[in-house]
């Protein structure tokens, strides 16, 4: 989902809207802590790269830290997606439902 | 009114108490959002998620060295029969006791504390010789430096020791101790107790030990 969010935001991908975007399509509360803990989790696979901005007064002079896909991680989500959608297709519908 | 700065505590304490290089970035994340309109409360919620995450983090990346502390730790008391045999045979404990108080006891408790500290120490550079070893991913330096830590940590933790020994005793007093009731659990939390001061020692010692590289652009 962290992978998603960071290719859907493009060069905006930094804490505060991968949270935000991730709180939208779960519909609940996010640790931006969690949200970093991951990224890094990914950084450390090469999935993301991350860079520096600038410092910004609104942020108490401390710079936002920029999340790129890489692409051995684009290749992973298209992997992800193959799989998953291979997966759905062998779902058995429930008993008593037309497919 | 829209509140400016985030409460001071939580603030400090994403300061001081986050491990990870990537402080800066989450603190100026969670002011941004505060200052976004986000209460107090999330702010707190959050402060209190991001030093959890980050300190059990910083123990799963230090899991090998935890492990090695806690295993060094089970052989101390052979560290100890080694001593207690060699100032037998030297007959130094009778020399020391023969100097006039206090300087006996202060002797008594330099060289006691001396040789716990040896027993760290010996430990931490087995642990970055094996890793140097193993793959070159050691920081000897960084052992270095620690060694000083590690005293302060081992001499906190025995004093903590001490004082739980003498609290369990005075609430045993007189009842002793009756190996058949003795359950295992017994048995662990005695364990436990008594290598407390040497596993923390050590793994104070080797915390920084393994060096980890994170990369940025």
């Amino acid at each position: 989902m962290i992978l998603l969010a960071v290719i859907h935001l493009g060069d905006d991908a930094y804490g505060v809207p991968i949270s935000r975007e991730l709180e939208r399509h779960r519909d609940r509360d996010v640790s931006v802590g969690s949200v970093y803990a991951a990224l890094e989790r990914l950084e450390t696979k090469c999935l993301v790269s991350s860079s520096l901005g600038d410092p910004t007064p609104e942020r108490g002079g401390k710079a936002k830290r920029f999340f790129r896909i890489t692409k051995e991680g684009l290749r992973q989500v298209h992997e992800t997606r193959r799989v998953l959608s291979k997966l759905w297709l062998a779902l058995p519908a429930p008993k008593g439902e037309r497919t | 009114m829209t509140r400016t700065e985030p409460p001071s505590i939580p603030t400090w304490m994403l300061q001081h108490l986050t491990p990870g290089p990537r402080n800066q970035a989450l603190a100026g994340d969670l002011l941004e959002e505060f200052r976004g309109g986000r209460s107090d409360g999330w702010y707190r919620r959050q402060v209190f998620a991001a030093i959890a995450i980050g300190c059990l983090r910083s123990v799963f990346d230090h899991r090998i060295a935890l492990f090695f502390a806690a295993t060094w730790s089970m052989l101390s008391p052979l560290w100890e029969l080694i001593f207690v045999r060699l100032f037998r045979q030297n007959n130094f404990i009778g020399h020391i006791w023969r100097i006039p108080w206090p300087w006996s006891t202060a002797c008594s408790f330099g060289l006691s504390t001396a040789e716990d500290l040896l027993f760290v120490w010996i430990g931490a550079l087995v642990y970055v010789t094996l890793l140097a070893t193993a793959n070159g991913n050691a920081n000897f330096r960084q052992v270095g430096r620690r060694f000083v830590t590690s005293m302060v940590v081992f001499i906190v933790a025995s004093a903590c020791e001490f004082a739980l020994l003498i609290a369990i005793a005075t609430h045993s007093t007189g009842r002793g101790v009756d190996l058949r009731t003795l359950t295992l659990l017994d048995v662990i939390e005695n364990l436990a107790i008594t290598h407390f001061p040497y596993f923390v020692g050590t793994a104070c010692a080797l915390w920084g030990a393994t060096s980890k590289v994170v990369k940025t652009v």
